[in-house]
């Protein structure tokens, strides 16, 4: 089993992903705009992108590309 | 059974008939603020305008002050709540009051803001980064109006149904460099002797020997609560039989369901009315009145779902608790209500739709924050103050004003 990626950015700004796209290991999914820089740990796909209303973040899930 | 003993039964039946009818009728009269629901998506509790009562004439004191923010609050979303709640041709509460504003939103740093660095600019009137709570980019801490109050010698209150310790409330009653600081402003706004606090967010109030918590130190601050001689309560009915002047209310361990068991935004604001209203009158320490926020918190959290469902209930939950304060403020005379929003969440718009409102199409242009002037409404004595178009630091300035608070805004010292 593939261990999933999960990174928290703040929600002032719409991330740059939304689920189903493909991203890139050191890709930043935080809105240009935003105050951080999210960087993506691995290659894959966005599985879902959540907003977590207690910390006013969304969370963007990513599932790595299965090495053949 | 004699005629007279018979007569006598009667006339005892007759008169606890009409002591009942008079009981039902005077409950009905005084609680018909919405009742807990379960289903997210009803808005049946939504009690429409019939008529606006004007403001008492002559009224010119402002003593007691209540800012109702909110959150994520653009024209729009007040727009489609309007259109879902009554249609094309009414208007919700909040649209009934006399005088209208427009106020910009962008923060020190950013064109589009946050809810820590607009709520600063509305408590603090300063404009500081995005994620800041109470304090200049330079992290100087700012007095916010509500401390102000304070010091001017009148009963506070905060209430909203996030956290506690969320960007908005925070920004009244602490002072920390970023809105993350949950725990830290948890520990600020019980020492800050705020009167009123109702909201969620228990767990920053457990110590992280609790299962709950989500603190990472041992401090238990509902134990340093009571000892500071707070009452502290977290149900409905514990709601409504307690009295000030010190009261944590807090009714889930994070935010808030807004629905059944919990107390709707309208009954927290309404109790928090009476206590406040209460303590002013009653305490010579708190004899000038009152300071008051409310926080519509989850038109926010439903705008960056881009739920349209839950931003109409979530804003005609705020726009009932609107009706709380102004038929305080009616009653009163002495009272002024300013509603308005930290900024626009969803860049929501609304392209299609009959004029009944039951078909009304929406679209939203993000999932954050965008940089949209938000409304001001207001009534009261020296409302007129608070129309035009500006920037959302004077709504903290001009509250300052017409308090007679001279000082504001002012570093903390």
């Amino acid at each position: 089993m593939i261990s999933r990626h999960v990174i928290r950015m703040d929600a002032t700004h719409a991330p740059a992903v939304q689920a189903g796209d493909k991203v890139r290991k050191g890709q930043n999914l935080c809105a240009p705009e935003a105050e951080d820089t999210c960087i993506c740990p691995v290659t894959g796909t966005i599985a879902e992108v959540r907003f977590d209303p207690a910390q006013h973040e969304f969370v963007v899930t990513v599932a790595p590309t299965k090495r053949g | 059974m004699t005629n007279r003993r018979r007569m006598g039964t009667i006339t005892t039946l007759m008169i606890t008939l009409v002591v009942l009818s008079w009981t039902t009728l005077t409950s009905a009269e005084v609680f018909n603020y919405p009742t807990p629901q379960t289903d997210p998506n009803d808005i049946s509790f939504y009690h429409a305008p019939a008529r606006m009562q004007s403001y008492p004439a002559g009224a010119t004191r402002v003593r007691n002050v209540i800012l109702c923010i909110g959150d994520g609050m653009g024209l729009s979303q007040v727009t489609l709540a309007r259109m879902r709640a009554i249609g094309a041709e009414g208007k919700i509460h909040m649209q009934r009051l006399p005088v209208h504003g427009l106020i910009s939103t962008h923060s020190a740093n950013r064109l589009v803001t946050d809810s820590a660095a607009a709520g600063t600019a509305l408590a603090c009137g300063i404009k500081t980064n995005n994620g800041m709570i109470g304090m200049t980019p330079d992290e100087t801490p700012y007095c916010s109006i509500l401390e102000a109050a304070q010091t001017r010698g009148m009963a506070t209150g905060l209430v909203v149904t996030c956290t506690m310790s969320h960007a908005t409330p925070a920004v009244f009653g602490a002072h920390v460099k970023s809105r993350k600081m949950q725990p830290e402003i948890a520990e600020q706004l019980i020492g800050n002797r705020i009167n009123v606090l109702f909201g969620g967010g228990r767990k920053y109030f457990l110590p992280k020997s609790h299962s709950d918590s989500g603190r990472k130190d041992d401090r238990d601050l509902l134990a340093k609560a009571e000892d500071a001689g707070y009452t502290v309560i977290g149900t409905a009915n514990q709601l409504r039989r307690v009295r000030g002047p010190l009261v944590l209310g807090l009714f889930q361990l994070d935010g808030l369901t807004t629905l059944s068991p919990e107390p709707m935004l309208a009954e927290m604001t309404k109790k928090a009315i009476d206590i406040l209203d209460q303590t002013a009158t009653d305490s010579r320490k708190y004899g000038r009145g009152f300071f008051l926020m409310v926080e519509g918190s989850q038109i926010d959290w439903a705008c960056h779902a881009n739920n349209a469902e839950a931003c109409v209930r979530q804003t005609l939950l705020f726009d009932e608790a609107v009706r709380a304060a102004v038929d305080f403020a009616i009653a009163d005379g002495r009272t002024l209500v300013v509603v308005t929003a930290d900024h626009e969440t969803g860049g929501l718009t609304i392209p299609e739709g009959n004029l009944k409102g039951d078909e009304i199409k929406v679209h939203w242009s993000t999932k954050g924050h965008t940089a949209s002037p938000v409304p001001v409404y207001a009534i009261g004595p020296k409302s007129e103050r608070f129309g035009g178009v500006y920037d959302n630091t004077e709504i903290a300035q001009r509250i300052a004003q017409v308090l007679g608070i001279k000082s504001f805004p002012q570093a903390r010292k």
